[in-house]
């Protein structure tokens, strides 16, 4: 095998496609070497030369910056969704979650792993109502590490993902807020979209409470209450008891939470519905039974097992039926979709915006 | 050859399980044996020479093949023991420092306590000069007192003279004192730790040098040679164009909004 020179040393530029779901607590990314990742949403720097000594580094990620807190001054960027503060740029709080911001896109490619003989074309999926003060913020953070970039709704591209274009319902249960999003074939706009606080974080503190209530002397924090729910997480029949170790007076002492558990998920079934049933009665009255049988769940909560068959029982008690289904992957729905669009997008739209 | 792809192939791959895969959310992967991958590659390049070459060249430049695949392993092989090379020498760095970090310390610590010998030393013979002085003053006074009405305007002369005279002396001594502590070893670890502070400097800049070159990532190449678009084969094709172009439309109205803020 002869080893040409001349087409050796032509380089033969790639182009490396990256979605990227930015997230209140996560931000996940799907690229077109194969590569998929997630990193929790937070940003830390040593808060001093002792400690930038001990942790050498300048800059921390997700659960390392997470678990080295004390040691750092911890940023969480993103604020439902939107990026904190930058509806008043000029204020410092402003400037360092902007910084923040920033490495933490700039990590996110990283961790795509692209070449850098390769031309890196980004798409980010962020809120659907998000400020476009907010979204121009975002593209510059991304602007520093990639060669051409756009935003789009995160709920659609969840639904392009998935090839659900028309006449369907995504709800996006995130940490912070649970949004829903209804889809008819064109760019969702501002009265497609409702938003409730009712999400990943209510629960854990609605579990909180009971555990405080029904399990005297427990000793936890919001951190392990977060774990046992994702652990255990689910709706309607349980199917396997959740039996926790948690410290009461320092000693180890188990507890069945298991109904708990179900009772604390629950309280995301009337707000969905609720936003289900508005965003279907002010839609067109022919194509609203359709809407109906296209439920669409996502997001970190849609992982609660059995809330698919939960909001459909509700649906059909209030709404007189409805079909729910569960995406497929739910940490990376949102990175997926972004990734297919980026890849459907002509190339003469790419370069206009370099 | 089959064999070697087969081991090449497992080498090459990253392991992770069933659970690691859930816990990051992937529900389903495509599987493909690492015996059908290596089948496949065999046969793709049986196949493309196959029509282009007869028979002993064949086997010649399938030969050729396997050699160059496993160059190219080894490569990567080279690659990967210079990653280990680095990585070692970033750990050598990283002790050489910490032990310099250590002796920097102690060197510190051994002149602080110096100084503060130095110190108590100098406390002790304040004491007795102040003995000294309690006792001359006592003497004026008495020799004062004797003569009737005592002498104040020459007790207070000679109370001045007497302390201009200590510190004097003091001023002298403390001088003498630091130029003898300077000439002694003082001197010496001072400028030791200066060199040391110096040396920590450079280590740690190689070291974060290190860092950055181990760190330095050749990052895996994207599927796509060139820019794709959509397929005209893809359903709803017309749709999903028209959808592209109004997301390219909002992107651009932003980036405009953005470049004149
Ligand atoms: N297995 C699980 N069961 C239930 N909830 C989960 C599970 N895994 C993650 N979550 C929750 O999903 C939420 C995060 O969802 P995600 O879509 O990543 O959020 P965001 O879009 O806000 O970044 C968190 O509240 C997290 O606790």
């Amino acid at each position: 095998m002869t080893n040409d020179p001349a087409s050796t040393s032509a380089k033969t530029h790639g182009v490396l496609y990256i979605g990227m779901d930015l997230g209140t607590s996560r931000t996940s990314i799907s690229a077109s070497n194969g590569v998929r990742e997630t990193v929790y949403s937070a940003v830390g720097y040593p808060k001093d030369v002792v400690s930038r000594k001990l942790l050498k580094k300048e800059v921390l990620f997700g659960k390392e910056a997470i678990e080295k807190r004390l040691s750092l001054k911890l940023y969480k960027p993103l604020e439902k969704g939107v990026l904190k503060f930058s509806e008043q740029a000029q204020s410092p709080e402003a400037k360092e979650n902007l910084q923040a911001a920033k490495d933490l896109i700039a990590e996110a490619i990283r961790m795509a792993r692209p070449r850098s003989d390769e031309l890196v074309y980004c798409v980010i999926g962020a809120p659907a109502q998000a400020s476009m003060k907010n979204k121009a913020a975002i593209i510059e953070a991304a602007r520093a590490t990639v060669d051409s970039v756009m935003l789009c709704s995160e709920p659609f591209s969840v639904a392009y993902g998935l090839d659900m274009l028309e006449d369907c319902l995504v709800v996006d249960i995130g940490a912070g807020t649970t949004d829903m999003c209804r889809m008819h074939g064109t760019m969702p706009e501002d009265a497609d979209q409702i938003t409730s606080e009712i999400a990943g974080d209510a629960i854990d503190h609605e579990l909180a409470n009971l555990l405080t209530k029904q399990c005297k002397g427990a000793q936890f924090t919001i951190q392990m209450v977060k774990e046992i729910k994702e652990r255990y997480a689910y709706v309607g029949e349980a199917p396997e008891r959740a039996v926790v170790t948690l410290p009461v007076e320092g000693k180890p002492t188990q507890f069945d939470v298991t109904e708990l558990i179900k009772k604390a998920c629950m309280i995301l079934v009337p707000p969905i519905v609720e936003g289900i049933r508005r965003l279907i009665a002010t839609f067109d009255p022919e194509f609203q039974h359709r809407l109906r049988s296209r439920v669409l769940l996502a997001g970190g909560g849609s992982m609660i097992r059995g809330l698919d068959t939960a909001v459909e029982e509700a649906m059909a008690r209030d709404l007189g039926g409805g079909k729910v289904v569960k995406v497929d992957e739910p940490v990376y729905g949102g990175a997926n979709g972004a990734l297919k669009i980026a890849h459907d997008m002509p190339a003469e739209f790419w370069e206009k915006l370099r | 050859m089959r064999e070697s792809l087969t081991e090449a192939l497992r080498r090459l791959a990253r392991r992770t399980d069933v659970d690691q895969l859930k816990r990051s959310g992937v529900r389903q992967v495509n599987v493909l044996g690492l015996d059908r991958i290596g089948a496949l590659v065999e046969e793709a390049v049986h196949r493309s020479l196959k029509h282009r070459l007869l028979g002993a060249d064949r086997e010649a430049v399938t030969e050729a093949t396997k050699a160059e695949f496993l160059k190219l392993l080894h490569s990567k092989e080279a690659l990967e023991r210079s990653h280990d090379e680095l990585a070692r020498l970033k750990q050598r760095a990283e002790e050489e420092v910490e032990s310099l970090r250590l002796e920097l310390q102690r060197q510190q610590q051994s002149l602080a306590e110096r100084l503060r010998h130095a110190a108590d030393g100098a406390r002790a013979g304040y004491e007795g000069k102040n003995a000294e002085i309690a006792a001359t003053v006592g003497e004026l006074f008495a020799a004062a007192l004797a003569t009737s009405p005592p002498d104040l305007a020459a007790l207070r002369e000679r109370i001045l003279e007497c302390f201009f005279l200590e510190l004097d002396r003091e001023r002298r001594e403390t001088l003498a004192a630091r130029e003898a502590a300077k000439d002694r070893e003082i001197d010496v670890l001072e400028r030791r730790i200066a060199k040391m502070s110096h040396a920590l400097e450079h280590s740690e800049a190689r070291l974060r040098e290190l860092g950055r070159t181990h760190a330095a990532d050749p990052g895996i190449a994207s599927v796509y040679r060139e820019v794709q678009g959509l397929d005209r084969g893809e359903s709803q094709f017309q749709r999903k164009k028209e959808l592209m172009a109004v997301i390219f439309q909002a992107n651009l109205a932003l980036q405009k909004g953005a470049s004149e803020a």
